[in-house]
């Protein structure tokens, strides 16, 4: 752990001697876009991962010559921290929009921030393109500003039911039993909402359905309902301290179900670390995510990531990464800083999926402002590594079994 | 379907997070109880004990148990600064001044963990994480379990020196009358520096148990401080025994809540129990703390 | 009566609309944002102050109205297209609810100022998570408002509007408190800050006035949230009930001057832009985010360090009128002779009937009964614990006696609250002087006289007071400034002021000097000469003696004694209280020198 400890003492020699103001200098009239996340406040692990995602992102962009359709000029993307509070996410919106005359916003926000990004964005007649996980109500409002790159839980939904179903079949015998498990936020209850009705109507029974509110320090007795009910697969939604109290407490029970897992918890880098790397894999451990890491694809961001940074990049950096290249695909296509242009640019986007780094089919905006070839893999730990295992497509190694009993 | 031995587990579970919870109060309940001070820092300054037994056991090997030693006398000092250079020149304007001193400190903190160790969250990994004892059924976790010790023991040894030694009745009556106990020839301002010291060294103490079953953030601060508020509320002010029941009442109603209610509502029924408490027991559960 | 300064307001509501039109065509669009958010802030923490400063009620919990308010407008927009303008009243009267059933309880049963502070808290929390659960108010993902131009939909196309929109509140709440803090129930929501009890002692209905200050806050802070969710668009739990609401609107208040008129706009006007600031300038790459709130908390405690009473305070000075020279510059004279002498009315004015109250172990009272006739001064004496002071207690209202019959006039009054007791003709002095530490003696009394008269009357009714207890001069000196004796006979004064019929003097000579002992005399005997019926308890046993018809001796709970202070003093059981076994003789009362 010696270069972490480093790390931690530069930065407190740091803090000791001076608080700079770091701007990220770019030579040669960069084209300067604006990414709102929070960088500080509850959801701050999101904001400084994809800082660092994007760094790597504009690195790269800028190496291979900058913005060609703008005559290479250099790419800036500008992080800003809203604190993930939705009145701040709104005053800087109007800030970035009409003072720094940006020609599109990129989103890495909570919920509620996004929510209210969009809001604004629709108002005021600016692109405004989401990355992270969000609501999918907002697809419903019809909206012609708003943009999400990201899967939905629409998605994220439809890949648990497939891939449950690809186990049951391959295990054969009667239908598993299910349980539910989730912590009670937009992100875990908005998928279970999803999910449980589908599950059902295919044959599978749930025996449980477990929420917990994330501030919760207690667990066991959660985990110890859906043990009773005996389920064989959990499927789980939760972020990372909850996801590894909760497999702690399971430890303690001595209870190990298949675990579907979705939400930033189950696939985090650093669960075997946190948990165990013999329980992690004896649950079979696998989440729904829109990053994997192991993919061909995805190897072109995790090997300089970890150059970098020195571990590999959680799925909130890959967020980074993806904004920061559909912005330059964006301003590629459209040729012009033009906010009308840029929103014509992004309607026509289509991007193959080989040259994503995410499982995506493609990117490409559908009307209501979703993308049409948002697909999501489904990554398993196995033999201490995260695999891509799903869609077969995609995979790297087949899933685990599903060992009845 | 709830079953005796979930229901069993449930109890026992939330009873030993009770002792935990307990434990975190314990050091509010001297500062608070005692010398009135609303520290909103509370928890950050818990939190900051937390990362210190943290890069402890990274650059030391330092098991968590073993931190608590190494960081109490730092602690000490630390609360003993905040005392006297922020907390004693404001103590002339009110409690409420004092309490806004506090949440300053409570930022500085928190933005402080932020930048030095990032907003990940830090964990310690130790054999006794996993550890547990099975006993008919049920799951009894070994660090949850001497945590609940460890918080029965301090408030015992502190309910006793406050009840029982001439120290502790100084302290007291500072609590209750600090004119009258000037009159009576107590150093009013040494005792009131010693009690906050003291709750602060404390947390070292409640750090090291923690840490060994669950991790850090910069943003749990306020989390334990209101945790340690409602404790203390419950147990009645000044009433260290209340505390260490008060918190194994909220860890059962949590774990409870837990069985019988499905949902996220669950926390709600901590504040509805919080809220009846003040209405009709304000003088804690059992009666025996000082008026509010 | 002085009240807030109206040209605070005058000048604070110029400031705030030169501000208005000054900030966005200067600084920019994002600093007219900024400045919606101070003013939203300073709006809310004007509303706050309402109870927190002029009544003295912190509460922990505001952000319950806040997002009442946010949550009803929303709710009744989306699902009924009522305008939020409409909306916004709807909230506001929604909150005023949740005002009444918040504080019924803690206001009713006297609970402790932190009681109710957590309390509220605790209803906010509460509130938190159960609208989280409530699917038809978007649970936890939120709701979001449609979006469109429409004036009357609260839609600005001019976004400027917003700005406007909340100047306009913000002064009208700057002004609205400037004119409550003029009108009887600021005043007495200003006394009861000062001091409950001796508020209570003066007529004032705690109960009523609590409920009245935090309805009011409660219905101007869900108009905010009102404005907060026209704003930004959208609202979920969190961000309407989250506990960071709270923290900043006791912050800024505080840090601005809690208690004073622009005080919570001078903290919100440091603290909004000064934290927006180190945002957007002090981002930093990553390993640096943090610093902003490391230097915003530097600066807030480097600010509480410098003006630890709040900016406005420390500016303006703690007291108000600290300095006042007393008019004719020389201590004040002697008590003036009373009034005309009105012939004393017979009849039994009190009658108190086997009166008892245990406190815990403690037998205090036990079956204690005795009358008192209208006109006369009856003494209470007795040891220390002997119960006197519980009597009074009892006969004011401020205990309830555990059993027991007390007659006033005819009518029964155990069981009454303190201000009714004063409204049924009863006032008391208190045994620890209760004075409004920040009042001036010339507002103690009027504020006494105002809880039973009109405004006019009471200032005329205080002016005669003072002229007779000596005061006059001294009208100016806070409370917390004035002598032992000056306290006593402001005393006396208040309770005078609110034209009993019955005067309760709890050891009213304890401390003063034998000439300040006579003087009093004097006066007390004077007052029964107007009419007035007193019952003193008192050490100074001379004085009892030589003032009252009879006296009622006390021990340990119990009446031992009811007579004459010749027969009284005699009385072998009253020495043997006193005195174990001393003679008798020194409690022997020379022959009556004036008529009793």
């Amino acid at each position: 752990m010696k270069s972490s400890y480093r790390r931690w003492f530069m930065r407190l020699f740091a803090v000791v001697c001076v608080a700079p103001v770091l701007v990220f200098a770019q030579s040669g009239n960069p084209i300067a876009i604006p990414m709102i996340t929070p960088l500080t406040g509850p959801g701050a692990i999101l904001g400084q991962d994809m800082q660092k995602g994007v760094a790597v992102a504009v690195e790269q962009i800028n190496k291979a010559g900058g913005i060609k359709a703008f005559g290479g000029r250099p790419l800036q993307i500008e992080v800003v921290d809203t604190q993930g509070k939705p009145e701040v996410v709104r005053v800087e919106m109007e800030r970035l929009a009409v003072r720094n005359n940006a020609p599109m916003i990129l989103g890495g926000e909570i919920s509620a921030g996004t929510g209210a990004a969009a809001q604004f964005a629709e108002t005021y007649g600016i692109p405004f393109i989401n990355s992270a996980a969000a609501n999918a109500d907002l697809l419903r409002r019809g909206y012609k500003w708003y943009f999400t790159e990201q899967m939905t839980s629409e998605d994220e939904a439809a890949t648990w039911l497939a891939l449950l179903k690809h186990l049951a079949e391959k295990a054969g015998g009667p239908a598993p039993t299910v349980a539910f498990l989730y912590e009670d936020s937009p992100r875990g209850a908005g998928i279970v909402k999803l999910a449980k009705k589908p599950v059902e109507g295919a044959g599978f029974k749930v025996v449980a359905d477990v929420a917990y509110n994330r501030a919760e320090r207690n667990l066991l007795t959660h985990v110890a309902k859906v043990q009773q009910a005996a389920p064989e697969v959990v499927m789980w939604a939760g972020y990372l301290d909850d996801v590894a109290a909760g497999l702690k407490a399971m430890q303690q029970l001595n209870f190990a179900p298949y675990i579907l897992g979705a939400g930033g918890g189950p696939g985090d880098p650093r669960m075997p670390e946190l948990v165990g790397a013999a329980f992690v894999e004896k649950v079979k451990l696998s989440t729904v995510d829109y990053f994997a890491p192991d993919t061909e694809r995805a190897k072109k961001f995790v090997v300089p990531f970890i150059k970098k940074y020195g571990h590999v990049p959680s799925s909130y950096a890959s967020i980074g990464y993806r904004a920061a290249f559909l912005a330059k695909a964006i301003l590629e296509k459209s040729g012009k800083l033009d906010r009308a242009a840029i929103r014509t640019a992004i309607q026509g986007l289509n991007i193959p999926g080989e040259d994503l780094i995410s499982p995506f089919k493609s990117v490409r905006f559908g009307p209501d402002g979703r993308n049409l070839g948002a697909q999501n893999a489904v990554t398993q730990w196995q033999g201490g590594q995260r695999i891509t295992v799903w869609p077969p497509a995609v995979a790297v190694k087949p899933p685990a079994p599903l060992r009845r009993r | 379907m709830i079953t005796g031995t979930l229901l069993v587990q449930a109890l026992i579970s939330g009873l030993l997070m009770g002792g935990i919870y307990a434990l975190v109060a314990l050091a509010l309940a001297l500062a608070f109880g005692v010398l009135r001070v609303l520290n909103f820092a509370h928890g950050d300054l818990l939190m900051v004990a937390m990362y210190g037994a943290v890069v402890l056991h990274r650059w030391l090997g330092l098991h968590p148990y073993g931190s608590i030693l190494v960081l109490a006398v730092p602690m000490l000092l630390l609360g003993w600064a905040m005392f006297v250079g922020l907390i004693r020149p404001v103590q002339r304007a009110g409690v409420l001044v004092q309490a806004q001193m506090t949440l300053g400190v409570s930022f500085v903190i928190q933005s402080a963990a932020l930048m030095i160790f990032g907003a990940d969250l830090l964990n310690i990994r130790t054999d006794l994480e996993m550890s547990v004892l099975r006993v008919a059924g049920v799951v009894v976790s070994i660090p949850l379990a001497v945590g609940f010790a460890v918080s029965l023991l301090i408030s015992g040894i502190l309910s006793w020196a406050l009840l029982g030694t001439d120290a502790g009745r100084r302290v007291r009556a500072t609590a209750q009358d600090p004119d009258m106990a000037r009159l009576c020839g107590v150093d009013v301002e040494r005792t009131q520096r010693w009690v906050f010291a003291l709750s602060v060294a404390l947390l070292a103490g409640v750090a090291g148990c923690l840490m060994t079953f669950t991790y850090v953030v910069p943003t749990a601060g306020l989390q334990y401080s209101v945790l340690a508020l409602l404790v203390v509320m419950l147990g009645g002010l000044g009433d260290l025994k209340g505390a260490f029941l008060g918190g194994l009442l909220i860890g059962v109603a949590e774990a409870l809540a837990g069985v019988f209610l499905n949902s996220a509502v669950g926390p709600a029924v901590i504040y509805v129990l919080f809220g009846l408490t003040l209405l009709f027991r304000p003088r804690g559960l059992f009666s025996r703390g000082m008026e509010a | 009566m002085k009240g807030y300064s109206i040209r605070q307001a005058i000048a604070a509501a110029v400031l705030i609309w030169a501000a208005v039109l000054m900030v966005p065509e200067l600084l920019g669009i994002h600093w007219g944002n900024v400045l919606v958010l101070t003013l939203l802030w300073a709006y809310l923490c004007v509303a706050w102050n309402l109870t927190g400063g002029m009544l003295g009620q912190i509460s922990f919990g505001h952000a319950a109205f806040f997002g009442i308010g946010a949550y009803a407008s929303t709710a009744l927009l989306i699902r009924f297209g009522l305008s939020p303008w409409l909306g916004m009243l709807a909230g506001g009267a929604v909150a005023v609810l949740a005002a009444f059933l918040v504080g019924y309880i803690p206001f009713r049963w006297r609970l402790t100022h932190l009681v109710f502070a957590l309390f509220t808290m605790a209803f906010d929390f509460v509130l938190l998570y159960l609208v989280g659960g409530l699917s038809f108010l978007g649970d936890v993902n939120g709701l979001y408002l449609p979006v469109g131009t429409d004036p009357w939909m609260f839609q600005f196309a001019d976004r400027s509007f917003y700005l406007t929109t909340i100047a306009a509140l913000l002064t009208l709440a700057l002004f609205l408190t400037v004119a409550l803090s003029r009108t009887a129930t600021g005043q007495f929501w200003r006394a009861i800050r000062e001091n409950e009890e001796a508020a209570a002692a003066v007529g004032i209905n705690l109960f009523r006035m609590k409920q009245a200050g935090l309805a009011i806050s409660a219905f101007l802070t869900a108009l905010g949230g009102t404005f907060y969710v026209q704003y930004v668009a959208f609202i979920d739990p969190h961000s309407a009930f989250g506990m960071d609401i709270a923290i900043k609107l006791i912050l800024f208040t505080v840090v601005g001057g809690i208690g004073t008129l622009l005080g919570p706009l001078a903290g919100a006007v440091v603290l909004v832009p000064l934290g927006e600031i180190l945002r957007t300038e002090l981002t930093g790459g990553p390993g640096f985010a943090g610093i902003s709130g490391l230097v915003y908390g530097i600066a807030l405690i480097g600010v509480i360090l410098a003006a630890p009473h709040g900016l406005v305070g420390s500016f303006t000075g703690r007291g108000r009128k600290a300095a006042v020279p007393a008019e004719e510059g020389e201590p004040s004279p002697g008590v003036a002779a009373p009034e005309k002498p009105a012939a004393p009315s017979g009849g039994t004015l009190l009658e108190v009937a086997g009166l008892d109250k245990r406190f815990g172990g403690v037998h205090a009272v036990k079956d204690v009964s005795f009358t008192v006739e209208a006109g006369e001064i009856l003494g209470i004496i007795g040891p220390n614990g002997a119960g006197k002071t519980t009597v009074f207690a009892m006969l004011s209202g401020f205990q309830q006696p555990d059993s027991g019959r007390i007659r006033f006039l005819g009518r029964p009054i155990e069981g009454l609250e303190p201000h009714q007791a004063c409204r049924a003709g009863i006032a008391r002095t208190f045994q620890i002087t209760q004075t409004f530490p920040g009042f001036t003696v010339l507002e103690t009394v009027t504020t006494a006289a105002w809880a039973g008269h009109s405004r006019h009357a009471a200032d005329a009714a205080a002016r005669r007071l003072l002229q007779e207890t000596g005061l006059w001069p001294r009208r100016h000196i806070l409370c917390a400034n004035l002598t032992l004796a000056e306290q006593r006979r402001l005393e006396i004064a208040r309770a005078l002021a609110t034209q009993p019929r019955m005067l309760l003097l709890d050891e009213v000579m304890a401390g003063l000097t034998p000439t300040e002992i006579q003087e009093v005399v004097a006066y007390v005997a004077g007052l029964r000469e107007r009419g007035l019926t007193v019952v003193m308890t008192e050490h100074v046993v001379r004085v009892v003696m030589n003032l009252c018809r009879r006296v009622l001796v006390l021990d340990a709970g119990e009446v031992i004694a009811l007579g004459t202070p010749e027969a009284v003093s005699r009385d072998p059981k009253v020495i043997e209280a006193y005195l174990g076994r001393k003679s008798a003789s020194s409690m022997q009362v020379p022959a009556p020198a004036s008529s009793s």
